[in-house]
């Protein structure tokens, strides 16, 4: 198990940040951890590598405690800081080749393992530049470069698309499969959902300091009792229809909009095949349908009365 | 290894700094050039009149009485500005510091030897910044050595006191009084210039603007986001902390080594035939200046804050030591607040190192140096431990 925590608590005064969180993580996994601002994401990723005091609780890391195996526990692990943290005026082999000593290599060793997180990450090519001149996310992938150089088993990664182009998340995102592939275990805590859904293995759903709901994606739809939506696109849908359809006793609900006819039906309960009976009877001409799953934002509202992002 | 990386790094870091390098190397040499000149003046004959000149003597009898009046003639006070010293010690110190340009002692038996006919002494000690403060007094003094009131009348024989205290009564059976001409300052015997003098102040001044780096070399790492970084290493946080102060000590060596070898090859400063003493008290003040600059980080609620305290510190500490233009700190409040100046020690340290034969000043200054650097160890503890881990 590379993270074992029970019974946690970390309080600030009297806000309590962290409420007797128990979690596991095992090898290999890509742990999501989901939740908005202030649920206490960094807290609890801050107590896991030492760097704030917790009230009580169980906490190993690697199997071992970070309390007694400080620098021990400290060379398994990466850190990616959601906020970049790179000197700018080191220029990217500088940077890397830093924490690289810190993390006590030396040598050809060191050498060859901070081309090697260059190369990964893509910035080979740019290695004797200076970050000032790099885009959000050159930085991004330099800040990513630095957390691994010295391969470590678990990558804690915070973040690490914040504010960056959509090609150069694409880029991150893929970077963290492939870190996986290779046996890394990474926890990945951020409130977009689209990313943990993408690329997480499991998740955890994390609220007001207390994990709420955790499993694989299509577990924790499950747990969820939700109305699907289909959208049928025709032109100029009628009346007619729009009745000749309510007389399906699965739909919930029929309403006709600009796309098309939005329908709702329960979870499960898809009348599809007389759907499509009732639009040709109808004279309608189909041009597509529409349907709308549940995901994590919906488990997550359905969860916790909030959006990811309140 | 580790610390060894991360004090290189860090000196690689400032040296690529170029608006450091030009505040910390080019900017000091300009200045030292344009107020060693401009200043010259307050090193020469431009500025007469009102020199600060200490008045020392046990001497109770009217040997003193004579000499007191004949120093509060108003021609005479036109010249020099006479303090009273009430400790012959006292009174060497503020020579050597600057406080008096002159000091004239009379022994504790002046009286008694002219009295019984026997050669007395006036020591007229100067401070060795300037050629022409010590002639005017010693010229001032020698008048009175020569005019009649020097030859002390004893009437008949020595013991009879026939002298009222004035300049030129009483001839009589005189006893003769000697001037004792001393300069505090050794070495080549060349008065301190303009330039020699601005050296040494900006010098400290620009070691003293080190406190920034100090202050810099906690929060860009301790308040910014790479303290998750350094905290998540494999690497004690004072071993990294240390080795960053190494790197920026480092800097600090390259900028005292530059000013010094510069002003000296290119001004003709004086530094002395040995400049190790002298990198070595600037290198003192340069840990004064980090252990500073790390306590005004923590005690500062911002960065903001903690740039104004720094400027406003070094600008008053400079001032008080004098760095801008020597001034009288005479025996007030400022003689005080002055011990709080590391420039002042600094200063006085190097300047007794190259003029001074006070020896026991240069230890006093590395001692006070090292007391504020506890001070501000003392401080940083007390805030930082609560500081940082609200960073945390």
């Amino acid at each position: 198990m590379v993270l074992n925590v029970k019974d946690l608590v970390k309080r600030y005064g009297e806000e309590t940040a962290i409420d007797h969180l128990g979690l596991s993580i095992d090898e290999g996994e890509i742990f999501g951890l989901l939740g908005p601002n202030g649920a206490g994401k960094t807290t609890l990723i801050n107590s896991v590598l030492g760097l704030t005091k917790t009230e009580s609780g169980h906490m190993e890391v690697l199997g071992k405690k970070l309390a007694s195996n400080g620098n021990g526990v400290k060379k398994e692990i990466g850190v990616v800081p959601q906020d970049l943290a790179i000197y700018e005026d080191l220029t990217a082999y500088e940077n890397v080749d830093l924490f690289a000593s810190l993390y006590g290599l030396k040598g050809q060793q060191k050498k060859e393992r901070v081309e090697e997180a260059l190369e990964f990450v893509g910035l080979a090519d740019k290695k004797k530049q200076y970050p000032k001149k790099f885009s959000g996310g050159m930085k991004r992938r330099l800040n990513i470069a630095m957390a691994i150089v010295h391969q470590p088993k678990l990558v804690i990664m915070d973040e690490p698309t914040v504010g960056i182009d959509p090609q150069s998340r694409n880029q991150i995102l893929e970077s963290v499969k492939t870190l996986n592939q290779r046996g890394i275990t990474i926890i990945y805590p951020s409130h977009y959902m689209e990313e943990v859904e993408a690329i997480c293995t499991r998740i955890a759903i994390m609220d007001r300091g207390r994990i709420i709901a955790r499993g694989t994606k299509e577990e924790l739809k499950q747990l969820i009792d939700f109305e699907e939506k289909g959208i049928l696109l025709v032109d100029r849908p009628g009346e007619g229809l729009k009745t000749a359809l309510k007389a399906i006793e699965e739909l919930n609900d029929v309403e006709i909009s600009q796309e098309g006819v939005t329908l709702t039906w329960g979870k499960g309960n898809q009348p599809l095949t007389r759907i499509m009976r009732i639009v040709d009877e109808q004279g309608y001409q189909l041009k597509g349908l529409k349907i709308q799953e549940p995901n994590l934002e919906n488990v997550f509202l359905t969860l916790t009365g909030k959006t990811l992002r309140d | 290894m580790k610390l060894w990386k991360i004090a290189y790094t860090t000196f690689l870091r400032k040296s690529r700094d170029k608006q450091e390098l030009l505040t910390s190397i080019l900017l000091p040499l300009v200045l030292i050039l344009i107020l060693g000149s401009a200043l010259q003046g307050n090193f020469t004959s431009q500025t007469l009149g009102n020199i600060p000149v200490g008045f020392y003597t046990e001497d109770e009898g009217p040997g003193r009485e004579s000499f007191e009046e004949f120093l509060e003639h108003e021609e005479i006070r036109e010249w020099l500005n006479i303090i009273p010293v009430s400790d012959y010690e006292e009174g060497v110190k503020m020579v050597n510091d600057l406080d008096l340009l002159v000091l004239i002692s009379l022994p504790p038996d002046f009286s008694e030897r002219i009295s019984q006919g026997l050669e007395a002494e006036i020591e007229v000690l100067d401070a060795g910044v300037s050629e022409l403060y010590p002639s005017i007094v010693n010229s001032i003094v020698r008048s009175y050595v020569q005019g009649g009131n020097l030859y002390f009348a004893v009437g008949s024989g020595p013991g009879q006191w026939m002298g009222n205290g004035n300049p030129g009564e009483g001839t009589e059976g005189a006893t003769e009084v000697q001037l004792i001409e001393r300069n505090t300052f050794r070495g080549d015997n060349e008065p301190i210039r303009g330039i020699d003098y601005y050296a040494v102040t900006m010098l400290v001044m620009f070691v003293m603007w080190g406190i920034f780096s100090g202050s810099q070399s906690l929060t860009e790492d301790l308040f910014t986001p790479m303290k998750i970084r350094i905290n998540t290493a494999p690497v004690s946080r004072l071993n990294y902390f240390i080795g960053k102060n190494f790197g920026v000590l480092g800097t600090f060596i390259v900028q005292i080594l530059t000013i010094i070898l510069f002003t000296k090859y290119a001004y003709g400063v004086n530094w002395g035939e040995n400049i190790l003493p002298i990198i070595g008290i600037s290198l003192l003040l340069s840990f004064v200046a980090i252990s500073l600059g790390i306590a005004v980080a923590l005690i500062s609620p911002s960065e903001n804050a903690s740039t104004s305290i720094i400027n406003g510190f070094v600008v008053v500490a400079t001032y008080i030591a004098g760095g801008f233009f020597p001034i009288n700190h005479g025996e007030g409040i400022l003689s005080l607040v002055r011990n709080f100046s590391p420039n002042y020690h600094a200063q006085r340290g190097i300047f007794h190192f190259l003029y001074g034969t006070e020896p026991g000043a240069l230890t006093e200054s590395i001692l006070w140096l090292l007391g504020i650097t506890l001070f501000a160890f003392v401080i940083s503890l007390i805030f930082g431990r609560r500081r940082i881990s609200e960073y945390l």
